[in-house]
């Protein structure tokens, strides 16, 4: 391929024996070598899983004040139901909690905890601002990690998952009846 | 007149040196590629903006939509210790022959009763439908009556607490108080490096869940990690591409139907 053999042309003037060459054709081999790196090259720089860090909370800790760090008006509450609803409430003491609705999408999700974030750390009386994610069982898992991925992204410094418990179920429960009227 | 003779030239390129250089870069490529271990079950993780790459001492618990659990440990070295100490745990030691340990320390992956592992590696089982030719159940029992995924935990726990304990051994006062933060705010540049040196070679205890999959499904697994003290939990997606992605089409989709 890449050597035209042009010895053959002149004529056969010349006598004795005849030249053999002996270059080896190094094209065909060129040719698989690129072709298996480019292989190698795909398969490597695609294949590397990527993992994300949560942190949950400890059972057993005894001490009120670790424990119930997310109580006050610091709070925000994400309920998470199946089809991809989401609840938000803020905590306020000694009042009943409002439950609203969240859209679900990405930049609906970003919006809100930022504009929270702002408002609530704009008060002047939290140190920080808290999420808590909640779940019920048939929510799905994936909501639970676009949540997580949203809270990491806006830069919710303090934020967990919590199981749900019976009064959060309550609220969604009350709060679907009184939509569907 | 006579006419100038052009010499006539082979025109040849000599590729050796293209050849040698190819190669060369194929053998980097060769020994560096990590192929994709071998999953027993499918499992499509959710994606997110993470880029955190997995390190590689790594515990790997993977579940799938149902619900079914598989372990793995990624460093083969680390696997046999482990296995040693649930079989002694849970009185199986004698029906484990060596070969069976090497076939252990083999595999990245398994998913039964630590009683139903004799047969599965014996018979070289390596995925769930293998497990269910052999009539094996699949997936690691997790109620509380039998919790044997929070025992593989506190195994693998022990065994790198070995390792760990022996690092810090080594270490001096100042790298100690270094690791000992919780996070890498306020270090100095080189201080960051020993304490991310340090993150990198803890165990971390890794989710493999699929996206589809509900919440219970991880939950269960969630309260087995909590139940064994382990609070920092990781969990495997695939990177996303543009920062508004998957929900914003999820929701399109859902507002279609």
């Amino acid at each position: 391929m890449a050597e035209i053999d042009t010895s053959q042309g002149g004529g056969g003037k010349k006598k004795g024996p005849k030249k053999v060459s002996t270059k080896v054709d190094m094209t065909p081999i060129v040719d698989l070598a690129f072709l298996l790196i480019t292989f190698f090259m795909l398969t490597t720089t695609f294949n590397s899983p990527k993992i994300m860090q949560v942190l949950m909370p400890d059972k057993t800790e005894k001490d009120p004040k670790k424990r119930d760090q997310a109580q006050g008006d610091c709070t925000i509450i994400v309920l998470g139901d199946k089809n991809n609803q989401l609840y938000w409430y803020q905590v306020k003491k000694d009042k009943q909690p409002e439950l609203q609705p969240l859209a679900y999408s990405n930049d609906k999700i970003r919006e809100f905890f930022s504009s929270k974030k702002k408002e609530i750390l704009a008060k002047g009386d939290c140190s920080q601002f808290i999420v808590v994610l909640k779940f019920k069982d048939d929510a799905s898992y994936k909501n639970m990690v676009d949540l997580l991925d949203e809270m990491a992204i806006v830069g919710v410094s303090r934020y967990g998952i919590q199981d749900i418990e019976k009064d959060d179920i309550k609220l969604i429960d009350e709060y679907k009846k009184t939509a569907s009227k | 007149m006579g006419k100038i003779k052009i010499p006539r030239k082979n025109p040849s390129m000599d590729m050796t040196a293209m050849a040698d250089m190819a190669f060369l870069l194929l053998t980097f490529f060769i020994l560096t590629a990590q192929f994709k271990p071998e999953t027993p079950i499918e499992v499509d993780a959710p994606s997110s903006t993470s880029n955190k790459e997995e390190t590689e001492k790594v515990v790997k618990i993977t579940v799938d939509t149902a619900g079914k659990v598989f372990f793995g440990i990624k460093e083969p070295k680390k696997r046999e210790e482990i296995l040693r100490g649930v079989a002694k745990h849970k009185g199986i030691s004698g029906k484990l022959t060596d070969d069976d340990y090497k076939e252990f320390a083999g595999r990245e992956n398994f998913g039964v009763d630590v009683k139903d592992l004799p047969k599965i590696l014996q018979k070289k089982a390596l995925n769930a439908s293998a497990y269910k030719a052999l009539g094996v159940k699949v997936g690691i029992p997790m109620d509380s009556a039998n919790n044997q995924l929070g025992l593989w935990i506190l195994y693998a726990n022990k065994v790198y607490e070995i390792e760990r304990a022996e690092r810090r051994e080594a270490m001096d006062e100042k790298t100690k108080a270094i690791i000992a933060k919780t996070s890498s705010e306020g270090l100095s540049p080189e201080e960051k490096k020993i304490w991310e040196n340090e993150q990198k070679n803890n165990l971390k205890v890794v989710i493999f869940g699929d996206q589809r999959s509900q919440f219970k499904v991880i939950k269960q697994v969630l309260d087995v990690l909590q139940d064994r003290k382990v609070y920092r939990v990781h969990l495997v997606t695939n990177l996303r591409e543009s920062a508004g992605g998957a929900a914003t089409n999820e929701n399109k989709k859902d507002t279609k139907k």
